[in-house]
């Protein structure tokens, strides 16, 4: 018997706990917003300026370390130089016109 | 590849093709292996109950069963002798067995054994008898124990 | 009592299932006090497991034995320690850690990945709330450990195989890294429901993947120095079906971790990598699915309980639903670039995949061989030692030699005059070492002295790559060689920490390969004053000693050891006999010299005239196999410590566009 008590105890205090952000008035920021397209695309750039950064700094340990040659490193660094670029001033681009 | 290569190129480059080539191969030669393992080593071993037994019988197989009768040494040259009997059904095998003998060992446990069955006495490898997991515990640990 | 436990799971369950449902509509419907609400009940499912353990243990300290679970798994006579093993001594048992770990896990993998997580997070949860809900089912269901008889005057006891204090650190340590999987899958899984199959998710199961992959490689390098010392079959790995368990999902994660590096660089391998975590935690449910549900004795013995049933309903749903999704989100999961070069870093971690999946598939192979054969035929036929030692030399040495080329190997491209320079030395410490090897006979075994080699190319390339980055360092910025050395690993931990990782798995592939094959073996039976020789020792049995202990009674043949006439000192296997548990274990006796390697003496049995049946092994540099843990576990600490540097870039790159979820 006292075990049954102490289940329905142990119920309903769960219950209240994970109802509890049901019941209360609802608020203003209860609102969750899905990213907009403005925002996926920013996040997209940003995560390629990241990935291009990234590899220059690779390359440039790679090269210290004599791990890639100096035509190689050059055609690279162009490549992710423009990378970056192209995204960092895409970015620059929507943060304008925000 | 210059700028942004988001999109792959229609024409894939002549070293690309190369790296597709190249890794095609090898997985072809991974499965090789596989192929080529299965069809010439002789890799598997029938796992029968006493019931199956005689139908295999000068051949090498893994025997299951119950042992009910148990006597002799395993680390005398004259060996174990022990009877093993069909989990469910009533027929039996007599075996003998040399060389280790794992820790749960006992009358009434389960047991696998490889050998060949000869004039109807089952001669085991030497150091092959293994004991499932008892029934008595039903823990996680006890298939690889078993191998004393 | 009982009861509160029950209800406790019940409770836990519907709550599973209630979050799951109020995730989905906070995923959808967007708003946040569902999304709330789900979590409590991720925080409402810990507090009624943690009930549910308490009630639990307490029913095994006190030898409750009301409870079945408990009389199945202990007896008064066992000592206080072994109660906490018998937790996971019983299937219920270990299903209820299951739970625990998960449950404490959810909380943990939302906390920390709360920072990146924005809309994926509801979908995290429901993930997680569905496979908490499965295991609260098995344990309200199959496997209950609150079942309740009259209770008997003393329990069965604990198998004695599991009162050893490596079955305190082995089990739960593979847990942890089985239910760890979890957290990546359930990312995995919420990137693709919510349509964001950006790196998020990479980012986010980063550290999560490595820990529990890290655990999994501990527990198993646990469970083979339990093998090696206390089973004694003068062995450490069985090839058994419950050591297959860890294997298959940790050579699947290991695949994973490289593979999700081209993916954070390139942009590539989205729906591979996908198809990996899945595919990991797949295997991590079939693991805890082979040694719980009675599958491997056979397919009848499985078709009889329910719990093989329920398993395989589950693990069918994660294959099924990884699947679909995949399908559904391909159109994401286009790759950004492609391979440059075959002579690039990327493509020998390409290869390195296909070699690890192979060499899981082997072991499925043979883990299922049986089961597919029973299934196809009416005779179960089984494979065996060889068919796996095959594979792992045939997959295995190859990768080992990747292991060495990959880090001398740029990302995206390297030309063949560059790496002319960075092979040289690698490659010299090869064949000098193989030549050497054979200069010394140990040429025996061909695989050993490929290893050998291989291991040594791999030694040097690592040294190497420490050697040539501290000195870049020293050059570049001008510091010091210990400060460019130590600033070199700080700012690079997770290159640096990999490549300790690596020389811990040369450091037990030359253990595994000195303890297997250039071991010496010898048996013979022993009279009094008889001595057996193996290797340079020789062993000479002086007598037989009886000992009583608490809940056993122990009798071991005394022997002297002399190496080349100088004496070593006694050694002293013998045999246990547990009374209550009416079985009896084998006490091996190990000589252990760090420098060379270890005498490992069993004893086989007693004969009534007093003469021992003694066999003996010696295994040169076998203590290599479990020192390499510790580099492991280190280089995974390394690779997992918190980086604020990372930290703040990361969270940076989401910040900007305040993502919404965060609370």
């Amino acid at each position: 018997m006292l075990a049954a008590i102490l289940l329905a105890l142990i119920a309903l205090a769960v219950v209240t706990f994970i109802a509890w952000p049901l019941v209360r008035a609802q608020g203003e920021d209860d609102q969750l917003d899905p990213l907009s397209d403005d925002q996926r695309r920013r996040l997209a750039l940003r995560e390629e300026r990241d990935l291009a950064l990234q590899a220059l700094n690779e390359l440039d340990v790679d090269r210290a370390t004599n791990h890639i040659g100096d035509q190689d490193y050059a055609e690279l660094v162009a490549e992710y130089r423009a990378q970056a670029a192209k995204a960092i001033a895409a970015l620059d681009a929507e943060d304008d016109a925000a | 590849m210059s700028e942004t290569p988001a999109v792959a190129p229609e024409e894939p480059k002549p070293g690309f093709r190369h790296v597709r080539l190249v890794i095609a191969l090898a997985v072809a030669s991974l499965l090789g292996t596989f192929a080529v393992y299965t069809a010439f080593a002789d890799s598997s071993i029938p796992v029968l109950m006493v019931s199956q037994a005689q139908a295999y019988s000068g051949q090498k197989v893994r025997l299951e069963g119950k042992v009910t009768t148990s006597h002799g040494d395993a680390a005398d040259a004259s060996g174990l002798h022990f009877v093993v009997k069909d989990y469910k059904g009533s027929q039996t095998l007599p075996v003998v067995y040399t060389g280790a003998v794992p820790d749960a060992y006992k009358i009434g446990r389960d047991v696998v054994i490889d050998g060949t069955l000869k004039d109807g006495v089952f001669t085991a490898v030497p150091d092959s008898l293994v004991t499932k997991c008892p029934s008595k515990y039903s823990d996680k640990a006890t298939t690889s124990d078993t191998k004393s | 009592m009982a009861l509160i436990g029950q209800g406790a799971l019940i409770l836990a369950l519907l709550v599973a299932i209630y979050s799951a449902g109020t995730s989905l509509w906070a995923a959808t419907g967007h708003d946040r006090r569902f999304l709330v609400s789900a979590r409590h009940g991720l925080w409402a499912i810990f507090g009624l497991v943690i009930v549910a353990d308490a009630i639990f243990l307490r029913a095994l300290f006190t030898h409750d034995f009301t409870f079945k679970v408990v009389s199945d798994t202990s007896s008064r006579s066992l000592p206080t320690v072994y109660l906490i093993t018998a937790w996971w001594g019983s299937q219920a048992g270990s299903l209820l850690l299951w739970s625990t770990v998960l449950a404490i896990f959810s909380l943990l993998g939302l906390r920390s990945t709360r920072r990146v997580l924005g809309e994926l997070q509801p979908w995290m949860i429901m993930v997680l709330s569905l496979i908490s809900g499965f295991f609260l089912l098995l344990l309200v269901v199959p496997a209950s450990p609150f079942v309740t008889q009259i209770a008997p005057v003393d329990g069965v006891g604990l198998n004695p195989s599991l009162q050893n204090p490596y079955m305190a650190l082995h089990p739960p340590s593979l847990y942890l890294g089985y239910v760890g999987l979890a957290i990546p899958f359930s990312l995995a899984m919420a990137a693709m429901l919510a349509g964001r199959t950006d790196a998020r998710w990479v980012v986010a199961s980063r550290r999560w993947t490595l820990a529990s992959w890290g655990f999994l490689g501990i527990g198993m390098l646990l469970g083979a120095h339990w093998a090696y010392t206390e089973v004694g079959w003068g062995g450490f790995w069985a090839w058994d079906p419950v050591e297959n368990a860890a294997l298959m999902p940790w050579l699947v994660a290991t695949a994973f971790l490289h593979s999700v590096m081209v993916q954070e660089r390139k942009g590539m391998l989205k729906v591979w990598n996908i198809a990996l975590i899945a595919g990991a935690f797949a295997l991590s449910i079939f693991g805890t699915f082979l040694t719980r549900s009675g599958i491997l004795s056979s397919i009848h013995a499985f078709v009889a309980t329910d719990i093989g049933w329920y398993f395989m309903v589950g693990l069918g749903a994660v294959l099924v639903g990884a699947f679909v999704l995949i399908l559904w989100r391909l159109p994401l999961l286009r790759a950004d670039q492609r391979i440059e070069s075959l002579v690039s870093r990327e493509a020998t971690f390409l290869f390195n995949n296909l070699l690890l999946v192979g060499l899981a598939f082997a072991v499925l192979w043979g883990v299922v061989f049986p089961l597919l054969t029973e299934a196809v035929g009416q005779v179960r036929e089984s494979v065996s030692t060889p068919f796996y030692e095959f594979f792992v030399i045939a997959f295995g040495l190859p990768l080992l030699l990747l292991m060495g080329i990959g880090p001398l190997i740029a990302w995206r491209r390297a030309s063949f005059r560059q790496l002319r320079t960075t092979f040289l030395w690698p490659v010299l410490g090869g064949v000098i070492t193989g030549a050497v090897m054979v200069a010394f006979g140990l040429d025996s075994s061909w695989p050993g002295v490929a290893a050998g080699s291989i291991c040594a190319f791999v030694t040097v390339t690592i040294i190497s790559e420490f050697v040539r980055g501290t000195a870049a360092r020293h050059r570049v910025a001008g510091e010091s060689w210990p400060i460019a050395f130590l600033h070199l690993i700080d700012r690079n931990r997770r290159r640096y920490g990999g490549y300790i990782v690596h020389l811990g798995v040369v450091m037990f592939v030359i253990g595994a390969v000195g303890a297997s094959a250039y071991q010496t073996e010898a048996e013979g039976l022993l009279q009094k004053g008889e001595s057996l020789t193996v290797g340079s020792n020789v062993l000479t049995f002086e007598g037989v000693e009886r000992e009583r202990g608490p809940n056993y009674s122990a009798r071991s043949a005394v022997l002297r050891v002399t190496s080349d006439g100088e004496e070593i000192g006694v050694l002293r296997p013998g045999q246990r006999a547990y009374t209550r548990e009416q079985t009896t274990s084998n006490e091996v006796a190990i000589n252990t010299t760090l420098t060379q390697g270890d005498l490992f003496v069993i004893l086989d049995g007693i004969r009534a005239d007093g003469a021992v049946k003694i066999k003996a092994f010696y295994k040169p540099v076998v203590n290599l196999l479990w020192l390499a843990g510790f580099l492991f576990a280190g280089g995974v600490i390394l690779c997992v410590w918190p980086d604020p540097r990372e930290r703040r870039r990361i969270a940076k790159r989401y910040a900007e566009e305040s993502l919404p979820g965060e609370s």
